[in-house]
């Protein structure tokens, strides 16, 4: 488990992580959100002991991350823009990196790179981005480590390798117990991996909250009310939001999904129906509550 | 996987990274060293087949000595490859990619740091090892002789090696307080250069303003040790000089060894702390910006002041140009810290501090505000003092000789230089100071009218005072045991020539000033007496000897400088001291030059000198004055003559006649009998300058000697002369051509 307390990171008069407590449990997939600028590589690179915090603590199960090469034998870090050696192919990274992870996993590293029809000795510095993406992903799922950092990992891979990585991440989750923690500016692009998600801006953790509790306690319930009955009649509701379409109502409503739908089925409406949150509506309606405007943040 | 091992995989790694470092390691060496050996040795191979002299011999071994020994281009090329090495190896802190990438992964930063320090070392040591191997092993297998003995290809190798590690770590230092490449090469720069250029500055300002300083052979080593320890180049300038003197000893090289193990601890401990996200910025730590920016501005700064004050010698281009280096260095130190040019201005609290600090300095140079130029202690606080008047004594041999070796570590034998200064404060103890103070306060008084009229130079020595001024250097030990040296600029009026006449005549000044004076018989292997063409040794037993030396010392002694101002030697006498005899013995057995050895520590002989000379007639000299039959012709050799419009038709014509003759020779008696009772030779005038003569201006004369007599030691046929007015009447004068400077210039 990672746990930071209190991890504050300045660049002169810049706070560029402040105060930030966040716990990230094993097995699990983090995604860490933010515009650019919210301190989410900095809060990664404090994560994997790039830097020094100046305040406050980051421990892996308990132990300090900065110069312990035990602890950083652990975590695979892939920054936004990953550096290979000049004129390096991926198979001289790979020989690098098997020098540096006793766990390095070799005739997986060249399973992936065949996989993803990716030559090992071909110069790095000739690869596309997203090439070069790919390496750096196949370098970090076989380096064998219990977490892998990612910086924007999944910008400029294309949908199908997205999709591709995420399940190469599923699967060692499962295999291996792997965590990976995924730092990015794009809401949807973790939707559909994320268990966790923190919410970083201006430096600070807006939000973190496990996505399944946070799609627990929040529903949307699209319905048709009898004549003369609005939803704001329905007070027993928690209603943060309401939407009007003709006489088709769409409310987002906080609370378990029996005692709104008993709720609402007290009223008798013509048709009524719960209907799914997507990620980016569960911070909308979450991050409005606390008086942010979720859309210019990340949307 | 131990840390030893993961240390040497990085290392392989490292070096993986940095073939072309490797590459120009090779090729600059083999190329400045392997070759030119190759290319010298093969022409020594073909000299060898036609034969060759033993000077060639040695001109051999010194040329193919040089390649392994002091090789200037081996120097440049290792100082550069530490430069290039430090940098190829640290570059990637300067990149936050790749500081990213490195400090992400398990391994150390002791292990980053160490697999990259030590490949910059062990891969250089290894090339040159070969190189210099390869190139000794070529010089050996010509067979010449002489080489190889003494090791100079592996003593020169260690030494190179380890300011080269002195010097690549200096350079790590400036790469880990940096966080861009150019920035670090300024700072490698201002870590070898920065010591020198401060110790050069302090040393310019100290002639600038502290006027009465004095340079003694003692201050002298302080400035040249300081510069020694300035910077981690300038020793090892200073280092070669001494290893080619034989000079470099063991505890040095310890010294240089433990200097460079600090700083690859201080290197390493930068690395440690180094925050990683200064890559790229100006400097890694912020905290050391303000102190490097001041260090900087403030030297560059008062070297403005004293450029612009040296212009004009005012106190307002001396403060303008304070403020000039002040504002132009902060400026450029916020602009390289931040990058950004509308920065300039950032931080302008220190550049105003910075500003008015430096005015502060200049203005406390200009006026003297450190008390040094004014200080003048209790004539009763003084033990004892020594004078150095002008350079009027300058006409003494000081020093003794000496062993030495030279370059190719043979003995040999050379003058070992005293500044009289230095002799002067050694033996010289005026315990009558009044005087001395006297002239120390006409010092200090004058210094302070030079100062009120505005310090400028041209004021200082302009011709208007030149004339009139004399230069003393007063030398004091005080009873608290501290010892004092300051040079005053003393106006020569009646006063003070009367102050130097008192000090001239006191018998403790010539003890100090004339080593003859302290000198026994039995330091005396042999005694010379020289006139104008001609040596003679004094065949003298110890008896004569001594009654020599003694006649001598109190001749010299009684020496007034009322009689020197009326007389001037006719002679020159030698004491020629044991070791000075076995100096020049050792050259004539080995059949060589000696250096002038014979020639030195001859004093002068004043017809005064009546126990002198005797003495000398007694042990079979001929002492006479020069006289007409001595001479075979005098030769007067003319310079420009004013052809101003109020010059007489005569006087054109005849200084026509001058100008294009430039030369006439006077072989005939008449005029030999006229000129050469004017005649004053310029050996005799030099040891006595304070001889009052009326010098022809235009004009001076060569004295060819009638015939050489017999003797072995006969070293001169001719001699230089001027030609002395006050022998002549004015119609003597006239009929020769001969001018007086002032009759020149109001003609």
């Amino acid at each position: 488990m990672i746990e930071t307390k209190g991890l504050t990171k300045k660049f002169g008069d810049i706070v560029a992580v402040d105060h930030v407590d966040a716990t990230i449990k094993d097995g699990s997939v983090f995604g860490l959100i933010g515009t650019n600028g919210a301190g989410k590589s900095t809060f990664l690179r404090m994560l994997c002991g790039i830097l020094k915090p100046d305040e406050g603590t980051v421990a892996i199960d308990g132990r300090g991350v900065y110069e312990d090469v035990e602890v950083k034998s652990r975590f695979f870090y892939i920054s936004d823009d990953q550096y290979f050696f000049s004129n390096a192919t991926p198979e001289e990274m790979m020989d690098f990196y098997r020098k540096v992870y006793p766990k390095f996993d070799v005739k997986r590293f060249h399973h992936l790179m065949k996989s993803f029809d990716l030559n090992e000795r071909r110069k790095i510095n000739t690869f596309s981005k997203g090439m070069k993406k790919q390496v750096s992903v196949i370098c970090g799922v076989c380096a064998g480590t219990d977490y892998l950092f990612c910086d924007e990992t999944f910008d400029g891979l294309d949908p199908v390798m997205r999709q591709t990585v995420k399940s190469i991440f599923v699967g060692d989750m499962e295999e291996r117990n792997m965590t990976p923690i995924i730092a990015s500016h794009n809401l949807r692009e973790l939707e559909d991996i994320c268990d966790h998600v923190g919410l970083l801006h201006k430096g600070g953790i807006l939000l973190s909250r496990e996505l399944e509790d946070m799609k627990l306690n929040i529903h949307k319930i699209q319905c048709v009310l009898l004549p003369g009955t609005e939803p704001e009649d329905m007070k027993e509701l928690d209603i943060m939001k309401i939407e009007r379409r003709g006489s088709l109502c769409t409310l987002t409503v906080r609370g378990s999904r029996e005692d709104i739908e008993t709720v609402v089925g007290n009223y008798q409406p013509v048709f009524a129906e719960i209907i799914p949150l997507s990620l980016e509506e569960i911070f909308i309606s979450e991050t409005e509550v606390v008086g942010y405007d979720i859309k210019k943040l990340v949307l | 996987m131990t840390s030893r091992n993961l240390c040497f995989k990085l290392m392989r790694e490292d070096i993986k990274r940095r073939v072309w470092t490797i590459a120009l390691t090779i090729l600059s060496l083999v190329f400045t060293l392997l070759v030119p050996v190759a290319i010298k040795t093969g022409a020594y191979l073909d000299e060898l087949s036609r034969g060759y002299s033993v000077y060639e011999k040695q001109w051999w071994l010194r040329e193919l000595k040089s390649f392994v020994g002091v090789n200037g281009m081996v120097i440049f090329i290792l100082v550069a490859l530490s430069v290039v090495w430090a940098v190829s190896g640290f570059r990637y802190l300067h990149n936050s990619r790749q500081v990213d990438f490195y400090h992400s992964i398990p391994v150390k930063r002791g292990q980053l740091f160490l697999a990259s320090y030590l490949n910059g070392i062990l891969i250089t040591a290894a090339v040159y090892f070969v190189i210099q191997g390869l190139s000794t092993a070529l010089i050996l297998r010509t067979g010449i002789e002489g080489f190889g003995g003494d090791g100079i290809w592996w003593k020169m190798y260690l030494l190179n090696m380890m300011y080269y590690i002195m010097l690549y770590t200096t350079t790590i230092i400036a790469m880990m307080m940096t966080g861009n490449i150019v920035v670090a090469l300024l700072g490698t720069a201002v870590f070898n250069g920065y010591g020198p250029a401060v110790v050069l500055l302090v040393r310019g300002y100290q002639e600038m303003w502290f006027h009465t300083v004095c340079e003694t052979a003692k201050n002298s080593m302080v400035w040249i040790r300081a510069v020694n320890y300035s910077s981690p180049f300038a020793n090892y300038m200073f280092a070669l000089e001494d290893f080619s003197y034989g000079r470099l000893g063991v505890w040095r090289m310890t010294r240089v060894a433990v200097i460079t193990v600090v700083l690859a601890v201080l290197a390493y401990a930068l690395y440690r702390i180094r925050p990683s996200e200064s890559a790229g910025k100006a400097m890694a730590f912020k905290r050391t910006e303000s102190p490097i920016k001041i260090l900087i501005a403030l030297p560059v700064a008062v070297v403005f002041g004293i450029l612009f004050y040296s212009l004009r010698s005012t106190v307002t281009w001396g403060i303008f140009g304070v403020l000039c280096g002040s504002v132009i260095t902060c400026c450029l130190m916020e602009i390289i810290y931040h990058f950004d040019f509308r920065k300039l201005f950032a931080r302008w609290i220190q550049m105003a501090a910075c500003g008015a600090v430096s005015v502060l300095l200049i203005l406390a140079g200009i006026y003297d505000w450190y008390g040094f130029d004014s200080w003048l202690p209790k004539a009763t606080s003084v033990k004892s003092a020594t004078v150095t008047i002008g350079y009027e004594e300058n006409w003494v041999t000081y020093g003794k000789p000496a062993t030495d070796k030279d370059y190719l570590g043979r003995e040999r034998t050379i003058w070992s230089y005293e500044s009289q200064r230095d002799y002067q404060y050694r033996t010289m103890e005026l315990t009558d100071v009044y005087s001395v103070m006297e002239l120390a306060g006409k010092g200090v008084r004058a210094n302070q009218e030079i100062r009120r009229r505005g310090s400028q130079t041209w004021n200082r020595w302009s011709d208007e005072y030149y004339s009139g001024w004399k230069q003393c250097v007063i030398g004091l030990r005080l009873n608290n045991g501290k010892e004092v040296f300051r040079k005053y600029t003393i106006p020569a009026d009646d006063e003070t020539k009367a102050l130097i006449a008192a000090i001239h005549d006191n018998r403790e000044y010539k003890k100090g000033t004339y080593p003859v004076m302290s000198q026994t018989s039995a330091d005396t292997a042999a005694v010379y007496f020289q006139q104008y063409d001609q040596v003679q040794a004094l065949e003298t037993n110890e008896e004569e000897k001594a009654r020599l030396l003694s006649a001598y010392q109190k001749d010299l002694e009684e020496l007034t400088m009322a009689v020197r101002e009326k007389e001037l030697p006719i002679g020159t006498i030698q004491f020629r001291t044991v070791e000075l005899q076995e100096a020049v013995d050792y050259y004539r057995d080995r059949d060589q030059g000696d250096e002038g050895l014979e020639n030195r520590c001859y004093y002068p002989v004043y017809p005064s000198f009546t126990r002198t000379i005797q003495a000398v007639r007694e042990a079979g000299g001929q002492v006479e004055e020069v006289n007409a039959q001595m001479i075979a012709q005098i030769s007067l050799r003319y310079k420009d003559v004013y052809e101003g419009e109020d010059m007489t038709e005569d006087d054109a014509a005849r200084a026509q006649a001058f100008y294009d003759d430039r030369e006439i020779v006077y072989d005939q008696k008449e005029d030999i009998d006229t000129l050469s009772k004017a005649l004053i030779f310029m050996d005799y005038y030099n040891m006595n300058p304070y001889y009052q003569a009326d010098f022809a201006d235009n004009a001076h004369a060569t004295v060819t000697f009638a015939q050489v007599r017999v003797s072995p030691y006969s070293i001169k046929h001719s001699a230089d002369c001027q030609i002395d007015f006050n022998r002549l009447t004015q119609e003597e004068a006239k009929m020769y051509g001969l001018r007086r400077y002032m009759e020149e210039s109001s003609d």
